[in-house]
């Protein structure tokens, strides 16, 4: 029994000259809900195909169930363990839902019955409606539905509430924290939606140019992380260097808005060392933690 | 018992969801004895990470405030009763505080960053019991 | 398997196919003519069987591309993939329906040429039938072999490109160095029919399948290159 679902160490890609993973490192505790953050071509997409076997990494290794799926055999075995929905929820055009999941049943003997028709009422998929008249938040739907149903341990889903209105992703994220809770499965998910990332991730990981950036359980991310708002008696205050745990600084005028991730008392210590600097302090969300670790900005000084 | 999360608060979820508990308990809607609901339904009713709220309870009882009977879930502490009398008291003190701050001219924001900028500051030097922001 | 279920859906692009073929015998009909008749239908059916694997493998392999992993993932690839079912597995099933669809295809359209075509089909010998239609399908195979192999990283126009380009090199290559007559696989559907010679030409036959046996692995150990 592993501690860990998927383990990634220095995981190398690259397309005709472009470097879409750069020694990427990613651990994902088992039982865990962990979400997968980066903006487009950050390298998310790319890391969950050759966690799904589709992509061949160029360097480092990935272990799924303490299994390294560079091994064919070991990768088919853990696809038979895993439920994956696609960034593209591509299924068979040409089906209908019905013969979709009648499909995909013989190749899973473990498929749960009860969760099949459980999730066909609570997702409102009709069942003979063909699979190109489904909007793409259904076919969404219904690879989750096939994810489950086949008792995987463990849940690699990219973009899953990708075209779903709020009402339907409330649903969607309700039944992954009820599976997470009852059946102990791991879910790995990628979002664009920091706010359903801080709902329901307990852990996460910052992916920007092929490189893992932040990796962390998120409510002690957020304890670690604090804005300081400094007001300086005049701009010449600023000081040249700052102590450890400064991330960024962005200045307006005389006013400094430092995030830190760390070392909080020093820092702290650092303004209060300078002349007449008062300061506020804020709690800091995923989306400031998020913008201001992948976003590349001309005023920042540290 | 009704609850009400901010995910983007920046608060962490498990804290929020303490002070929620330690509200209610202080405000007498939760009592002593009383259940809270299952660690896995409150996961659902409130779509929040399980964990989550596993880390809250388990914090809830390290602080005294809840116990946890393995297989009967999460009661309300009989001391908890007790405690309240000493926030009845803190009540008490930070009432005439605030009173006397607004009577010299701050406003709510400013009194209130005042105060958590306090709190911060013993946070981080150690000062503080438990894990309040 | 409930593979086969996946691919009666491409049926259609079979049916195309077929259409064109019956339209090329068709036009290369002419009642009146027995010796001429034969020889239209000689230039008619090489043609189609050249087109008809690529397409079928084109087709095939085309809709549902878990060849082309890395060109996007059009139609279902990222879900096939994503199934407990080994890669040449996969791959094994897409050839063994494409070849058996080629097949039954060429055998049809032989079976309508005979059919159709009475004065022709009177002066042919029903054995000599038979083994032409049996050359005609180890060539198909290896064509079939070749559009396989460049699938795996050719997009459908160049694919067709490549393979008309492969064929002519080939043929080039043959006459170039002399190439002896047995093996000399483009002789098969011209002056070594077996329409002619009254011969199964065994060589060819052979070498031909080879050939489709060696694009097959070929494509094959790309795939298994790419992907797990």
């Amino acid at each position: 029994m592993n501690d860990f679902a998927i383990e990634v160490s220095g995981l190398k890609k690259s397309y005709r000259n472009q470097r879409a993973l750069n020694h990427l490192d990613l651990r994902v505790p088992a039982g865990s809900i962990f979400g997968f953050l980066g903006r487009n071509g950050a390298g998310k997409t790319t890391t969950i195909k050759i966690l799904m076997g589709m992509l061949r990494a160029d360097g480092g290794t990935a272990r799924i169930f303490g299994m390294d799926i560079g091994d064919p055999r070991l990768c088919m075995e853990a696809r038979s363990r895993i439920g994956f929905v696609t960034e593209d929820k591509d299924l068979f055009p040409y089906m209908t839902v019905e013969q979709m999941i009648r499909f995909t049943r013989p190749f899973f003997p473990r498929w749960r019955d009860d969760l099949e028709s459980r999730y066909l009422k609570i997702f409102d998929l009709p069942p003979k409606r063909k699979i190109s008249d489904l909007s793409k938040g259904m076919r969404s739907k219904l690879m989750l539905l096939i994810a489950v149903c086949h008792g995987a341990e463990l849940l690699i889903l990219d973009e899953p509430t990708d075209g779903l209105d709020p009402a339907a992703t409330e649903e969607v994220l309700r039944e992954l924290v009820a599976i997470a809770a009852s059946q102990q499965t791991t879910i790995f998910f990628s979002s664009h939606q920091l706010t359903e990332v801080e709902q329901i991730a307990d852990s996460i990981c910052i992916v920007d140019k092929g490189r893992a950036i932040v990796t962390g359980v998120l409510d002690d991310l957020k304890a670690r992380y604090q804005r300081l708002q400094v007001v300086l008696e005049n701009e010449s205050a600023v000081p040249a260097r700052w102590v450890e745990g400064v991330d960024h600084v962005r200045r307006e005028g005389r006013t400094l808005s430092i995030l830190a991730s760390g070392n909080i008392s020093a820092i702290v210590g650092q303004i209060e060392s300078l002349p007449g600097a008062t300061f506020e302090r804020f709690p800091v969300g995923l989306k400031e933690i998020f913008l201001e670790n992948v976003r590349s900005d001309e005023n920042a000084l540290v | 018992m009704i609850l009400r999360l901010n995910q983007s608060s920046g608060i962490p979820l498990y804290l929020q969801l303490m002070e929620q508990v330690k509200h209610a308990v202080e405000t007498g809607a939760l009592q002593s004895g009383d259940q809270l609901p299952t660690m896995r339904k409150l996961a659902e009713d409130l779509v929040m990470n399980p964990n989550t709220v596993a880390r809250a309870y388990r914090e809830l009882e390290h602080e005294g405030i809840v116990e946890l009977k393995h297989g009967s879930g999460a009661f309300i502490c009989e001391s908890t009763a007790r405690k309240s009398k000493v926030t009845k008291k803190a009540q008490a003190v930070v009432q005439s505080a605030v009173e006397r701050l607004v009577a010299s001219g701050l406003s709510g924001d400013e009194i209130r960053r005042l105060v958590e900028n306090e709190l911060a500051l013993l946070r981080d030097e150690g000062k503080l019991q438990g894990s309040g922001s | 398997m409930l593979w086969y279920k996946a691919w009666l859906e491409t049926r259609w692009r079979m049916l195309m196919p077929l259409a064109l073929v019956l339209f090329v015998l068709f036009t290369g009909h002419n009642k009146g003519q027995l010796v001429q008749g034969q020889k239209s239908v000689q230039n008619a059916l090489p043609f189609f069987w050249i087109v008809l694997p690529l397409v079928i493998a084109g087709g095939g392999i085309n809709t549902e591309a878990p060849f082309r992993v890395l060109k996007g993932l059009n139609g279902s690839t990222g879900f096939t993939l994503s199934l407990p079912v080994s890669r040449f597995r996969l791959f094994a099933a897409r050839v063994v329906f494409g070849m058996t669809a080629t097949a039954g295809f060429l055998i049809a359209a032989c079976c309508f040429a005979w059919i159709a075509f009475p004065e022709v089909s009177a002066s042919i010998a029903w054995n000599d039938g038979l083994r032409y239609a049996a050359t005609v399908l180890a060539s198909s195979f290896a064509i079939f072999g070749l559009a396989t192999l460049f699938a795996t990283f050719l997009d459908q126009q160049l694919r067709v490109l490549a393979c008309m380009g492969s064929i002519f090199f080939m043929r080039w290559l043959f006459a170039w160095t002399n190439v002896p007559e047995a093996f000399d696989i483009f002789r098969m559907s011209g002056e070594a029919s077996p329409l002619i010679t009254h011969v199964f030409p065994w060589a060819s036959v052979l070498l031909c399948f080879g050939f489709g046996v060696l694009f097959l692995l070929g494509a094959l150990k790309i795939i298994q290159q790419k992907a797990y």
